[in-house]
């Protein structure tokens, strides 16, 4: 899988969960520039990415994370061990 | 009395824990655990430690963010002091990812609950200094111990990008003794939220919160 569809496909999770229609998943994308990113939406978030996907995340890894672009290659990660 | 200030150690944990779940209580009988997830006292101290345990940084349940003052070579008091979004994810994204690890099911089961509690949320001020988890053992209260440790962490709190500008505390408007402490150290009200649920009462000790700050 290639990062750049793994972006193509958060942006319609992220779109899907935060209710917008118009956001474009970069690597610099955090929490402070989307508007109904919070704490409850932040898991709900993770949920979703997680089943589509098909992978599971470790506490660590979650809190690690700093931007989408920090997301993107935990999932690239995740998807080349399977 | 002899004052010293010392960053938290592992020995601390039993005191920290205590002064955490004093804190969330905010001077009231309800413990917002207990009511949200179905904790008692126990199990509310044992997520704390599992919560500490996990080392995260960035938000107030992290032990190197402790500052312990003691008086007498006893401890009297702690906070948690930290620079928010310098880890890069805001406190509130962080400690709930590891609320909703610890709890699974009762994190889920508690959904309703925790949407309710979103209108009492104020954002923390970005790359500001927040100080939580503000604690006086009884015996030394009224004493000026919160000043003390307040004004020690903003000399103090080590940070790795540039020195905050702002230092922030948040609580609820039932914490009256706190908030007079606060101003006396030369806080003032940012702002305040409120929430018209009477269901609120139900998890939180007050429907009123403040976030009160200083300019360093």
């Amino acid at each position: 899988m290639e990062t750049s569809e793994i972006r193509l496909q958060l942006s319609n999770i992220f779109n899907s969960v935060f209710k917008c229609g118009n956001i474009e998943v970069t690597d610099d994308l955090t929490a402070e520039k989307i508007e109904k990113w919070d704490s409850l939406t932040h898991l709900t978030m993770i949920a979703a990415v997680e089943s589509h996907f098909g992978i599971r995340f470790k506490l660590r890894e979650l809190t690690g994370m700093k931007n989408t672009g920090d997301l993107i290659e935990l999932i690239l990660e995740k998807k080349q061990a399977v | 009395m002899n004052i010293t200030f010392r960053k938290a150690k592992k020995t601390d944990l039993d005191f920290i824990t205590e002064g955490i779940i004093l804190a969330e209580m905010s001077g009231s009988e309800i413990l917002p655990y207990t009511a949200l997830f179905g904790l008692d006292l126990d199990e509310t101290r044992a997520l704390i430690l599992e919560a500490l345990d996990e080392e995260i940084e960035g938000q107030e349940w992290y032990l190197p963010n402790f500052t312990i003052l003691e008086a007498d070579g006893q401890p009297a008091a702690c906070l948690s002091a930290w620079v928010e979004g310098e880890c890069g994810m805001g406190s509130g994204i962080l400690k709930a990812q590891a609320m909703a690890w610890l709890l699974g099911e009762k994190w889920t089961q508690a959904g309703s609950k925790l949407e309710m509690l979103k209108s009492m949320q104020l954002p923390r001020l970005q790359l500001a200094l927040q100080l939580e988890c503000i604690y006086t053992k009884n015996g030394f209260r009224g004493k000026g111990m919160a000043s003390k440790l307040i004004e020690y962490c903003i000399e103090h709190t080590a940070t790795t990008s540039q020195k905050p500008t702002i230092a922030e505390i948040q609580l609820l408007g039932s914490n009256e003794a706190a908030f007079r402490s606060y101003t006396k150290c030369g806080f003032l009200i940012r702002e305040q939220i409120s929430s018209e649920q009477k269901e609120i009462l139900t998890l939180l000790a007050h429907n009123i919160r403040l976030s009160l700050i200083k300019t360093l």
